[in-house]
């Protein structure tokens, strides 16, 4: 008798929610079109970006890192114009190559070694570091007064840098030895923290890319979890260091209106195509597109959702405003420090695409995805 | 009619001061003690003292508490160290009185530091533990007993446990009061947004994106909170109750980042239990001392009022409450809404023109800047702090905000100078109405 009103708890719910609930799915609202239950759709899209973006995106990263070392060794041995010109182009290949895997650097191997693999891309370059660092040719690339003064900011210094021609400063300037030993030195550090972050995600290695595959869920310590905190972290770099500071978008203060040289890549010019490639590289993840073609991305969890954004749907404006970014940042040329002095409107259409696409990704898809995107408790029922 | 309300409130007294078993006040203390401990230990293991306390360069301190601030990393953890042993000694019944205090001040203290990190769990366990210094928790198996036996008591009045009781009957109560709403029972939101991601869990992960499921929960958990506090009440009911309660909450700890409030409420609410003692020789009856009586009785009259007023004062403000959060904090609304926001701050030189984006990963670390974005009076506190920075300059923000799936869209009047609004508890003029 006793234990019988009680019965009523769940009894009144289930009847009076799935009365709710039948007359509200026919008035539209309708979930998982996509069909295939959410549990293994989401297996795959994790599958896909591991082995067919990220993994490739560190080994093509560690391949060219490797190759612009050997290049510099090489180079340093005996420096003529050819093997400079030959490793200025290695270089920017690898920076390029850099701009498909810096999305990850904020998570997993690339961001549990040490250095953090994010460190050799800390830009503009110290140039005045550089040079005192090899004046005195005692330095630590990894301590705490050199995070500018190392990476890919300090190559593109030490091999473009030089205000008459670039050979002399590595065969009859006095400094040459120390200059030389620099850059090996600054070479190396890159080729060891990216191999390592490779190897981290190696199944011959560290297996990341096995924990990734499996670690779904959308709790901060899920792999979407970590991939978007990663991606979004990453892109406003994109939006504030590489677009923002250049175009004077950040607030007023001492410093004069525009500073071109802040961009990345200030001294090669390269600092749109690499723009640009970060841009196609946030593209391909989220399309799913990698070395095997396309597949399924982060679009993917999107659709299955069917989430609404205005009169269409999110997973649409995000691509459409991903492809209005890519279109966008290829119509401008370099070098980009002196295309923002002469024409600055195009960039800035570009970066206030991108801030839309920070609203759309960073809000509107972590909040659509139940994705946690910090650490602590919740507040809990 | 004066004497009549007297007339009725006398019965009320008397079962209030009626005797009772001390048993279920020394467990309570037992419990609420143990878990604290867990939790503190807990919060420290998961280190989190430096990044939420430490780190941050700005905080964002609660109303007319501008004045409280963090201690460096070491005075940090010397509070939390200090909160550990005073948790274990309350659940101990050692040095009572003084463990409930310092616990009280080191507790509140850290949470006023920032309501970045408020929960209505933190607001829980600190009014519960002011409850606790009203009462002789330790007067029955507790050290203080074995120390000093002269303390033991084995009857106290029934208001000592009541008080917990009613306590608990209002969260419940209130929680389930705020998910009478539209969103909650017609578009069971925000669950049908928060159960998918639950998929891959273990035998019923399949049906977590199934919108009956998402029904079935809101439906259930709104009627559960409504009526479990009641049920709790009563002889009758109480096992079943106590039941559904360890069922529901051990739910949503599985299905739901919450920490440790499941595991508090689990344990608070055996307070409901009439536990025995243990066979006595005699009875001590334990009664406050007369002087402080009336001062006891002031006490939690008020205490209850503003318990039972503090969920209602969003009704002063205008507005849709989850949008504006008006009113939102301290009335035990958890779990209602997916919110979530982006801020575009910028400074403009009036004299110059200049107009400039802050970058916010300057000033606040990401969860600071997540909390921020959806509310409107931490991004004002936050605005005044930029005022500061960039000196006097116009701050005015650009922020973009979804509520429950409905899309991002813009949230405060981006044309309004932050830097110039009071920060007060008025209603915020700036706030754009949310249009469906």
């Amino acid at each position: 008798m006793r234990r019988k009103h009680l019965i009523i708890f769940p009894i009144v719910t289930l009847i009076t929610a799935s009365g709710i609930f039948y007359s509200c799915s026919k008035s539209g609202g309708g979930n998982n079109p996509g069909g295939g239950g959410g549990n293994t759709g989401k297996d795959t899209i994790l599958t896909n970006i591991g082995n067919n973006i990220i993994l490739p995106a560190y080994v093509n990263l560690s391949a060219s890192v490797n190759s612009l070392d050997s290049a510099i060794l090489d180079f340093n041995a005996g420096p003529t114009s050819a093997k400079l010109t030959a490793t200025q182009n290695i270089f920017k290949t690898a920076y390029i190559n850099w701009q498909y895997a810096s999305a990850y650097n904020y998570f997993g191997p690339a961001s549990s070694g040490s250095p953090l693999l994010s460190s050799v891309n800390l830009f503009p370059a110290g140039a005045r570091t550089i040079d005192s660092n090899i004046f005195v040719a005692s330095y630590n690339v990894n301590g705490f007064t050199n995070v500018a003064a190392k990476g890919f900011p300090a190559i593109d210094y030490l091999l473009f840098g030089a205000k008459t021609a670039a050979l002399d400063s590595f065969t009859t300037s006095k400094y040459a030895a120390n200059r030389k030993q620099y850059l090996a030195t600054v070479s190396a550090d890159i080729k060891t923290t990216a191999n390592n972050a490779l190897k981290g995600w190696q199944s011959s290695g560290g297996n990341y890319i096995n924990t990734f595959i499996n670690g779904t869920g959308n709790s901060i310590s899920s792999s979407l979890g970590l991939l978007l905190n990663s991606f979004i972290q990453d892109f406003e770099i994109l939006k504030n260091y590489k677009l923002g500071i250049p175009l004077a978008k950040q607030p007023p203060g001492t410093t004069l209106p525009i500073l071109p040289d802040q961009v990345e890549a200030y001294y090669s010019g390269i600092s749109s195509q690499l723009a640009l490639n970060q841009l196609k590289a946030a593209q391909n993840l989220y399309l799913g597109i990698g070395t095997a073609g396309a597949g399924p991305g982060l679009k993917d969890y999107l659709i299955q959702k069917q989430t609404k954004y205005g009169n269409g749907l999110l997973s649409d404006t995000i691509r459409v405003n991903l492809a209005t970014a890519v279109s966008g940042m290829q119509a401008i040329p370099d070098p980009f420090s002196q295309t923002i002095q002469t024409n600055a409107a195009p960039s800035i259409a570009v970066y206030t695409t991108t801030q839309k696409l920070v609203v759309l990704i960073k809000t509107d898809m972590t909040s659509a995805l139940g994705v946690l995107v910090t650490f602590g408790d919740n507040d809990g029922d | 009619m004066m004497a009549t309300k007297i007339k009725n409130i006398a019965p009320l007294a008397r079962s209030a001061t009626a005797p009772r078993p001390i048993a279920p006040l020394a467990v309570l203390r037992i419990a609420f003690g143990t878990i604290m401990f867990i939790s503190t230990i807990r919060f420290i293991l998961k280190g989190w003292i430096v990044p939420f306390y430490v780190e941050p360069k700005y905080h964002f301190t609660f109303y007319a508490f501008g004045w409280v601030h963090p201690l460096p990393a070491a005075g940090m953890y010397t509070v939390f160290a200090i909160m550990a042993l005073a948790s274990a000694c309350i659940a101990l019944g050692l040095y009572y009185r003084t463990a409930v205090l310092t616990y009280l001040i080191t507790f509140v203290y850290v949470e006023l530091l920032d309501k970045t990190y408020y929960l209505n769990h933190y607001y829980f366990v600190s009014i519960f533990t002011f409850l606790l210094l009203l009462v002789p928790a330790n007067r029955y198996l507790s050290l203080d007993v074995k120390r000093n036996p002269a303390l033991k008591a084995t009857q106290v009045p029934a208001w000592t446990i009541q008080i917990f009781q009613a306590q608990l009957v209002l969260v419940y109560f209130f929680a389930g009061l705020s998910k009478l709403t539209v969103d909650w029972l017609i578009e069971a939101q925000p669950l049908r947004i928060w159960l998918p991601a639950n998929t891959n869990l273990p035998l019923i992960g399949t049906l977590m994106d199934k919108a009956w499921v998402a029904y079935l929960f809101s439906w259930f958990g709104a009627i559960f909170d409504l009526t479990a506090g009641f049920f709790l009440l009563y002889r009758k009911t109480r096992p079943t109750a106590y039941f559904f309660v360890v069922a529901f909450h051990l739910m949503t700890a599985w299905l739901f980042k919450i920490g440790m409030f499941p595991f508090i409420m689990i344990a608070v609410t055996l307070v409901f239990f009439p536990f025995k003692n243990r066979p006595e020789a005699s009875n001590l009856t334990w009664q406050p001392k007369p002087k402080k009586q009336k001062l006891l009785t002031y006490t939690l009259a008020t205490y209850f009022i503003l318990q039972l007023i503090l969920p209602f004062r969003f009704l002063l403000y205008p507005g849709r409450l989850f949008w504006t959060e008006e009113g939102y904090r301290f009335s035990w609304r958890v779990m209602l809404m997916e919110k979530s926001g982006t801020c575009f701050f910028y400074i403009k030189d009036p004299v110059t023109g200049r107009k400039g984006e802050v970058d916010n990963h300057k000033f606040l670390t990401s969860f600071q800047e997540r909390q921020m974005s959806t509310q409107p009076d931490m991004i004002l506190q936050y605005a005044h702090y930029l005022k500061d920075v960039y000196q006097n300059k116009e701050v005015t923000v650009e922020s973009y905000v979804t509520l429950n799936g409905s899309g991002s869209r813009l949230f405060i009047d981006s044309t309004i100078d932050l830097g110039r609004q009071p920060y007060n508890l008025s209603p915020k003029t700036w706030i754009l109405p949310f249009k469906q």
